[in-house]
């Protein structure tokens, strides 16, 4: 075997012997990984029992009717759901201080928070678990609304105990009021935050004595919580517009009416005649005799006294918005009212009679 | 007062007592004759107060029913606001019926029944009457005289007209197949319209679409929306076969009050309400978003999934009535090709589309990168110049494996240790060799060798085993006793 054989032969015998220490020393480096390990020793017996923070296991909406999941689908208004909750906590429930279940309407961003949401008692709810006994026996009158526009019924929900005094079901009846903002089906929930946009969001925080703080957003699939509101609209119209007698080249104008309307999202509000005014005689005053007067409600967007140009929808008067744009959205109250008086003149050379007519007044969402 | 003189005061202020009582007592003398007296709105049930009197609504009829224990020749009806003064309309009503002509009346006003549809049998009487919306609401009297024998009397709460309407509707989407006959109801997926009477006015209800007005009906619809009640509705379509297209439809529900009563004034203005809602009609196919831009409708899916590596495969669908240019752009992912009628597409590609035919073109992406890869399709419409780009997100699942910050650092701890061993082996190897070398040199030049360890050792070994006459066993080179070794 010639010099060169053999150099090259001890090279690779040192080459080998450098492979062995990497591997020896990368085992080194694994082995001081932090993957666990143990202590031992001798001494006194002492246990310090550490804080776990309340762990919420399951939370849905659900029908009352049926027991169905309403998460990703939609809710009605006025109509009462129930909130499913779980909620353990390893050091006894006198340890859970506080629960919130958030539900914010996203405006249109996914990444808008609960806390972030600040349009108004339409847009945020907040339903609250207060143990302000600190007892071990959660009870469904300790729940309440703490914010928002909607109403929680104590009588009607129940406390289930999983296993006492530390885990618990909550069944917890709730109705949204009339104005909660409309929200789109959702359709496209998923694993990878809140993504659908214009829907409302959930979410569940509980916290204990010593502060921790435990936030589900997720099923126990990782389906993040959304859900839909229907849309919503309701007129309430006091009473008929009544005018006296009036006599042939004069006019009188009608009592005034109270008309409250109800929109849960941006909206328009408008007033036309069906058909014009007639007596049982067959004898018609024409709907342009007929005006609404602005002096009736100084808020809506009746600014000067307007009369009708003809009868039907193309006809219309605006009370509220008008043909290109919306009323916005009442984000904090459940009503609003519009004062409507009519102003109407008779012509000259009508007979007499009792004349009646219909007006239509919609409520309309774009 | 001195306590005597208030003894002598009690007597006679009993007795006026007694007195007034006897006397408000046979004002309404119960007569056998009207057992009870009952009053609802035609097709409602009766209301009533908290405290059980019977409601009745200002300005809307209502059948008030008075039965008989026997038969009687004449009945009225007197009713009144008490403690109001007399105002006509406000306040005061009579209606009468005489058996012997079987004729009804409002001998007041003439206007405030309906003898068409009031009736009478011979011991119940219906009055179909109302009063006038500016009547006053209140706790009323009702008083029933037989001839003119008052027979019993009744409080009767009379409330003012309230029209009270909500409609509460869900986002209807209803799905079709393109170029297929559809049968579909939105009550599966629980979307529904829910109408809801607040008032104490029953409604006469009616819907209507926009369009599709022969294909969208509501289901068991009912034309009344009664006092204090909800109902919910169901949508049903049956479509014919379209193509695919997304349709926007608005539907209009309308109610007014039913049983109006006429005033007498001059003008009487009624209000009626209406309420929209929206649906919308998605042909296309099932689990395919639809995009349309223009008249042309393009089907992609919104996201699929696909392992780190494979191919993803599927299918995009055109439809509608103009040719399009079509581009294909991947990032973060590569374009295997795509293929339309058989055919390799080349971008821009020329598509010539129609309205009755959906032309399908697949398309091949490898997810050769780790994260969510998007394709972009970009329409450019040949005829009206409209451009619209839409994307599929493919969600790659798996890739090349990752270290935790942890275990990298300890790689590289490790990696730097190893380099420094290699550096000192290699050191070493060059140091030795250059040794070996120099004493071959001084050999050359009749220096003496340095010799190592083995070699001393192996030469002590031949020593002794020459001095032992090569009596031993084996070589003397071989093993005897712990041998060490140096890295050479």
């Amino acid at each position: 075997m010639s010099s060169s054989w053999l150099r090259r032969l001890r090279f690779g015998r040192s080459l080998a012997v450098g492979f062995l220490f990497l591997a020896i020393v990368l085992s080194m480096g694994h082995a001081a990984a932090p993957d666990g390990g143990f202590d031992e020793g001798t001494g006194n017996v002492s246990t310090v029992v550490t804080s776990a923070a309340p762990t919420i296991t399951e939370f849905d909406i659900k029908n009352v009717t049926d027991n169905a999941t309403r998460m990703g689908a939609q809710l009605d208004v006025n109509v009462t759901y129930w909130f499913w909750l779980r909620v353990n906590d390893d050091n006894n429930w006198s340890d859970v201080q506080n629960v919130w279940i958030n539900l914010w309407f996203d405006g249109g961003n996914d990444t808008a928070t609960y806390d972030a949401q600040g349009a108004g008692a339409n847009y945020r709810l907040n339903l609250t678990y207060n143990n302000s006994g600190g007892d071990n026996t959660p009870a469904a009158s300790e729940w309440s609304v703490s914010e928002g526009n909607f109403v929680y019924s104590n009588a009607s929900s129940s406390v289930f105990v999983n296993t006492a005094p530390r885990d618990f079901s909550f069944r917890l009846a709730f109705t949204l009021n009339k104005q909660v903002r409309q929200a789109n089906d959702p359709v496209n929930s998923g694993l990878l935050g809140y993504d659908d946009t214009n829907s409302w969001n959930a979410q569940v925080r509980a916290v204990d004595d010593e502060r921790n703080l435990a936030t589900v957003q997720t099923n126990a699939l990782g389906v993040f919580f959304e859900f839909g509101v229907f849309q919503y609209t309701e007129v309430t119209i006091s009473a008929p517009w009544l005018a006296g007698s009036i006599a042939p080249g004069a006019n009188a104008s009608t009592n005034t009416v109270n008309v409250t309307h109800i929109s849960n999202r941006d909206y328009r509000v408008r007033i036309w005649f069906v058909g014009h005014l007639r007596s049982a005689s067959n004898n018609t005053i024409s709907v342009t005799n007929v005006k609404v007067l602005a002096a009736a409600d100084s808020t809506d967007d009746v600014t000067v006294d307007t009369p009708f140009a003809g009868i039907g929808s193309a006809n219309a008067i605006y009370l509220r918005g008008n043909a290109t744009s919306n009323e916005s959205h009442d984000a904090l109250g459940n009503s609003q009212t519009t004062i409507v008086q009519l102003n109407i003149a008779v012509p000259l050379g009508t007979q007499t009679g009792t004349y009646v007519a219909t007006v239509t007044i919609r409520v309309e969402q774009p | 007062m001195p306590r005597r003189t208030w003894r002598a005061h009690l007597g006679p202020c009993l007795l006026l007592l007694a007195l007034v009582t006897s006397c408000l007592a046979s004002s309404e003398p119960a007569r056998a004759a009207v057992a009870d007296l009952t009053i609802h709105m035609p097709g409602e049930a009766p209301l009533a107060t908290a405290g059980g009197a019977p409601i009745l609504v200002a300005g809307i009829w209502h059948e008030v029913s008075v039965n008989l224990s026997a038969a009687v020749g004449s009945v009225a009806i007197n009713a009144t606001l008490p403690g109001a003064p007399p105002e006509g309309i406000r306040t005061t009503y009579r209606w009468t019926w005489d058996a012997a002509t079987g004729s009804w009346s409002d001998p007041l006003y003439d206007l405030f029944i309906r003898p068409d549809l009031s009736s009478a049998d011979s011991l119940h009487l219906t009055f179909v009457v109302g009063l006038d919306a500016q009547a006053l609401p209140g706790l009323w009297r009702f008083l029933v005289f037989e001839g003119s024998t008052l027979s019993a009397g009744f409080d009767v709460a009379v409330e003012a007209p309230v029209l009270s309407y909500g409609l509460s509707a869900a986002d209807f989407d209803f799905q079709a197949e393109p170029f297929t006959a559809t049968d579909l109801s939105s009550r599966p997926s629980g979307q529904y319209i829910r109408v809801t009477n607040q008032g104490n006015v029953p409604l006469r209800l009616a819907a209507s679409f926009d369009v599709l007005q022969g294909e969208l009906s509501i289901e068991n619809p009912t034309d009344v929306a009664h006092v204090y009640h909800d109902a919910h509705y169901f949508v049903r379509l049956a479509a014919s076969p379209r193509p695919p297209a997304i349709i926007e439809v608005r539907g209009v529900s309308r109610v007014e009050a039913l049983y109006v009563v006429p005033s007498s004034g001059a003008a009487t203005i009624n209000p009626s309400v209406e309420g929209t809602f929206s649906l919308a009609l998605r042909i296309g196919r099932s689990g395919y978003a639809l995009r349309v831009v223009g008249n042309v409708v393009f089907q992609t899916l919104e996201s699929i999934r696909a392992d780190y590596g494979a191919i993803a495969t599927w299918q995009v669908y055109i439809s509608g009535e103009q040719n399009v240019s079509l581009t294909i752009e991947v990032s973060n992912g590569r374009l295997v090709g795509a293929f339309a009628g058989g055919q390799a597409l080349s971008f821009p590609a020329t598509l010539a589309v129609t309205g009755n035919t959906e032309m399908p073109v697949t398309v091949q992406v490898q997810a050769d990168r780790p994260g969510a890869a998007s394709v972009t399709f970009t329409i450019h419409l040949l005829t009206t110049g409209d451009t619209r780009t839409f994307t599929t997100t493919i969600l790659v699942k798996g890739g090349p494996p990752a270290l935790d910050p942890t275990s990298a650092f300890l790689w590289i701890l490790g990696s730097i240790a190893a380099a420094l061993v290699f550096g000192f082996v290699s050191v070493s190897q060059w140091r030795a060799h250059r040794i070996r070398r120099a004493g071959r040199v001084s050999n050359a030049l009749g220096g003496r060798p340095k010799r190592g360890y083995n070699y001393r050792r192996r030469m002590r070994s031949q020593r002794r085993w020459n001095a032992n006459g090569n009596r031993g066993k084996g070589k003397p080179s071989q093993s005897r006793g712990t041998r060490t070794t140096r890295f050479r």
